[in-house]
Parts: structure tokens; sequence; C-alpha cells
């Protein structure tokens, strides 16, 4: 039987890993979002985040679960910078953020490829708009993005001629050319069939073992943010706030042979349990 | 009601979908030859044999020969000059302007939102109704007629290019906002490009429109150009010449359509 480790053992561990890594990466501290809607009678609100807490270090790989509609991408937009808030605070590097910022970059829950664009092009833009730059070194930067996600050789293609498991990956190596200290993931694989899915999931591991990139990574699927994750933070909707947090206890450098284990069809079961009884009680 | 639904079922039924076979492209421009020149010798073999009055209808033999004559004497040449400026001059003007115009009205609410019920009521109006208002504001003469080309071509340009331009993808603005972009970034990055297709859909009608525009200029304002070759030559019944000018402009279209596809493939390479 795995150990769920709750909050307190969570940042026990996480104190005595980051010792040499910078401040904390991301601090969110009490946010609070509502959302107004005017209807034809009468204007309605409805409190979609409440009191969330969270603080990322640096390096870490952590994911967010909860059911659909309980905020998820909400606070992933907010950490973005892409939507306002009402209460509380969200740090990177120990200042507030105040909108979009060079330091994070998104990649969509729809690949948002613009379809103009070539695959090369696509993972330029973000560099493009940044304009620190020359073009020589944003095509070396671009060609060392798109090689890393696996898609040398088809830089010049459109995205409506490569398979949606690519355009995915475009869309990472379109967040990861820029070399943000955070990558928030919006469930990128969850369109995808299974054997994509997992394909994805593994390069994505091998990348975070050797990019150490701070990431939040947002899902439905328990099994691959157990499978991701060095920790899984459980939310839980209306309010949407964070229930639990569960440090995963299995080291990097994970194969598939993982998720054959007792262990981590154990945790698996218990985060889904977890879920189920957050849900039943509100 | 019940006869007519049976009816329909049964054509359905007894349409095979299966076996269309598809014929090859060169097969296709083979057939449509053979079809228009099948045309041409019908019509000689009708005209030469007084089947049909050829003082009305001509020849493909007599349209020939008018047209070495008024290439020889000079005459076409000198009419599809003249045309040539008027199509340009009022093609020209819709396109930059429109363009300018339909990208103000499709990037700036505010000034869409006053000039927009404008538009629509200069589109509604039929140009050949003010055809007599723009001899009085004009006269007869250049400006008029390249005035009316302007007014016949100008609202497709601008009505697609504010189409294309205002239709963005609340994703990619998502997008852009990520990377810190700016209001000209995004017109720039991402309503620009994606308004490619409609703008040049826009453009291909008021390239028809605007040879349309010529030939109603010419007609009405000193029957100069191609479409006063026409309107002269019909008058005193030389047919052959008249139908010379027809084929001028007929060419014209078909020319300026085939470039202009070539170019919209070209553009349209990105999509599917
Ligand atoms: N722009 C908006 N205006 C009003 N309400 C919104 C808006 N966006 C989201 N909501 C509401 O906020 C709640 C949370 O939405 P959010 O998209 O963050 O959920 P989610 O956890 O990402 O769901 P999913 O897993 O389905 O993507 C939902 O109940 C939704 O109806
Ligand atoms: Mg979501």
């Amino acid at each position: 039987m795995a150990t769920v480790n709750t909050l307190n053992t969570a940042n026990e561990r996480l104190s005595t890993m980051s010792t040499t890594a910078p401040a904390a990466g991301l601090e969110v501290v009490d946010l609070g979002k509502t959302y107004k809607r005017r209807g034809q009678k009468a204007s309605t609100s409805q409190r979609v985040l409440d009191n969330v807490s969270l603080s990322v270090e640096a390096g870490e790989f952590v994911t967010l679960i909860g059911h659909s509609g309980c905020g998820k991408t909400t606070l992933l937009n907010c950490v973005a910078g892409l939507t306002d808030f009402n209460d509380g605070q969200i740090r990177m590097h120990g200042k507030p953020i105040q909108g979009p910022g060079p330091d994070r970059a998104v990649v969509f829950q729809h690949a948002s490829l613009l379809p103009w664009r070539t695959i090369e092009r696509n993972v330029a833009y973000g560099l493009e708009l940044r304009r620190q730059m020359s073009s020589a070194e944003i095509k070396q930067r671009v060609a060392s993005a798109i090689e890393l996600v696996g898609l040398s050789g088809y830089a010049s293609h459109y995205p409506h001629e490569v398979s949606g498991g690519m355009q995915q990956r475009v869309n990472l190596a379109r967040a990861l050319a820029v070399e943000p200290d955070l990558v928030l993931m919006d469930e990128p694989f969850g369109a995808l069939d299974a054997m994509t899915k997992e394909s994805l999931q593994d390069q994505l591991m091998a990348l975070a073992d050797r990019e150490k990139r701070t990431t939040i990574f947002v899902t439905h699927d328990i099994h691959e943010a157990v499978y991701l994750a060095d920790r899984v933070v459980l939310m839980t909707p209306k309010p949407g706030k964070i229930s639990k947090q569960v440090v995963v206890p299995f080291g990097r450098n994970r194969t598939r042979a993982l998720t054959e284990t007792r262990e981590f069809n154990d945790l698996v079961r218990e985060l889904r349990e977890l879920l189920t009884e957050s849900e039943a009680s509100v | 009601m019940a006869i007519t639904t049976r009816a329909s079922g049964n054509g359905l039924a007894s349409r095979r979908i299966v076996s269309r076979p598809t014929i090859s492209r060169s097969t296709r421009t083979l057939l449509g030859a053979g079809g228009v020149i099948g045309f041409l010798i019908l019509w000689q073999v009708a005209a030469s044999t007084g089947l049909v009055n050829d003082l009305f209808t001509s020849s493909p033999v007599a349209i020939a020969q008018a047209a070495v004559v008024l290439i020889a004497d000079g005459t076409l040449p000198a009419a599809i000059a003249s045309s040539a400026v008027v199509f340009a001059a009022g093609f020209g003007i819709s396109l930059v302007v429109g363009l300018i115009i339909g990208l103000i009205l499709g990037w700036y609410r505010r000034v869409n939102a006053v000039v927009d019920p404008l538009v629509s009521l200069l589109y509604a109006t039929p140009t050949l109704a003010l055809l007599p208002l723009i001899t009085v504001w004009f006269g007869i003469g250049f400006s008029s007629q390249v005035v009316v080309v302007v007014l016949i071509s100008i609202f497709p340009v601008i009505l697609n290019t504010a189409a294309g331009v205002s239709a963005v993808d609340r994703e990619h603005i998502r997008l852009a906002q990520s990377y810190l972009a700016t209001n000209t970034d995004v017109l720039r990055t991402i309503a620009l490009p994606g308004a490619v297709p409609s703008v040049v859909a826009g453009i291909r009608q008021g390239l028809t429109l605007s040879l349309i525009g010529v030939v109603v200029a010419e007609y009405f304002y000193g029957n100069t150009g191609v479409g006063g070759l026409i309107f002269t030559s019909a008058l005193s019944l030389d047919t052959a010449d008249a139908l010379v000018g027809v084929l001028v402009f007929a060419a014209t279209a078909l020319l300026l359509t085939f470039a202009l596809g070539t170019i919209q493939r070209k553009l349209d390479k990105w999509r599917q």
C-alpha cells in the first residue's frame, strides 16, 4: 500500500529537496476569482476560485487534477496573466505578476497553431513577438526546439499537413522555444488517442527530466497525473479549491514499467477515491 | 405531398452514387475544346447555308475577318488601350481604397458601427440609378467612367476585407497575448494573414464587376473604348465588329480570373 503524503509531508519533502534551487518559482496566495455574468433579468455571479494557495518550486513538475468545470483552466489562466482575479496574489520569483510575462509560457488545450504559418514559423511565433533575438538566433533556437519534440523533417509543413499528436508537439515546442521559467500546460493531451497520448507522455517526461523546467500540467486523467508528476494537486469544485496535495514517491527517470507496478496503481486508486469523495462532499 | 416524397425517394434510390467515374484533367480540356469548336462549326454552317440571317448573327469567319481589319487599321488596339486605362484606374482605386476602408471597418469596431449602415445603404443602391446624377457631378467623360467602375466594384472588396479582418479566432488572440503581443502585433500576425482568403475572394468579385463597370461606363459616357466599339457597331448593324468587342471582354475576364485563381491557390496553400 503506497503512502499518500498530504500537504505537510509534501512541504517537508520539498524543503529538503530545494536547498540548492533559487527562491520559490511560483507562489499563489489566497487566490479568489468570481465570474460575473449579466443575465437578461438579473446578473449572476459565480465564485470559480476561492482561497487557492499553491507554491511550486523551481524545477518541480506539478499536475493539477479535478473534475470538469472545477476551475483548473481558470487557475492556469490567472497564473499565465491571461485572466484577472479578484482576491489574493500571484508571485513569480517573489514579485507579483501583472499580466502575461516572458517568464511564463502556455501550452494550450487546443493546439492553437496559426494555420498559415509552417511548423517552423509557428514555433518561432513567441520568439518573434518578444523581439529580443536576431532572426538567425531565432532560427537556431527554433531548430533545436523542433528537434527536442522530435519533429525534425516537418519544419516546413503546414499544421493541417501533420497529425493531431504532432500539432500538440508543435504547441509544446513553441512554449519551450522561449525558454520560460514556468511552463503552463492545459490538458495538452486531452484530445489525443490513447497510444499517441502515451508516447507523448513518455517524451514529455524525458524532456522534463533533461530540462528540469518548472511545469504545471492540468489534466483529467489521474493515471497521467501520477505518471508525470513530482506532486499531484487535487481541486474540488464550487467554488474551486485545492483540497489535497500528494507527493509522488517514485523519483524521476520513470519508465512505462512503473505503471504496471502495484504501488503506482494503488496511488492512482487512492487519488481516484479522494477525488470522488471530495466531489460527493460538495 | 405523399407523391412528391415517394418520387424523390425513388430518385435518390435509383441514383447510383458508387460508380461515378471521374475524368482526367486532360480529357476534360479536350472535351471542353471539342464543345467550343463544335459550336463554332455549327454556327458557321448555319450562317453559310442561310439557316440563320448572318446580318444579325454574323459568323465565326466574318468575326475573324473583322478582327483582322480592326487590328490592322488600329481601331481595336486604340479601343483596348482606352478601355484598359478606365479599367486600371477604376479597379486600382477600388482595390486600394477598398482594402483600406475594409481594414479600418474590420479592425475598429466603433468606426464600423458608425460607417457600416452607410456602406450598406450605398451598396444596396443600384449604381445604374446613379448614372444621371454622376453625369451632373462629374460630366461626361473619363472621370465619370472611373466613378462608375469604382462604385460598381468597390463594395465586395470593402465587405470581404472587413469580414476577414474582423473574424479573428479568440484562441489565437489569447495565444498572441500570452507572448505579450501589442494590438499592432495581433493585427499584423493574426488578423491580416487570417483575412487573406476572404480578401482575395473580394478582389476576385471586384475584378469581374470592374469589367462590367467599364462596359456600362463606356456605353453611357461618350462611347469610348471597346464598349463604345460594341455600341456603335451594333447600332450600324456591324454585328461582326460588335462581337469582336464582346470577345475581347470575355477573353479579358477569363484571363484575369485565371491569373487571380493561380495567385489565390498560392496564397491558400495553408488551407486544407
Ligand atoms: N469566461 C467565463 N465566463 C463565465 N464563466 C466562466 C468563464 N470561463 C469559465 N467559467 C466558469 O468557471 C468554471 C470553471 O471553468 P474552468 O474552465 O476553469 O474549468 P476546468 O476545470 O478547466 O474545466 P475542464 O476540465 O472542463 O476544462 C466553470 O463552471 C465555468 O462555467
Ligand atoms: Mg479546462
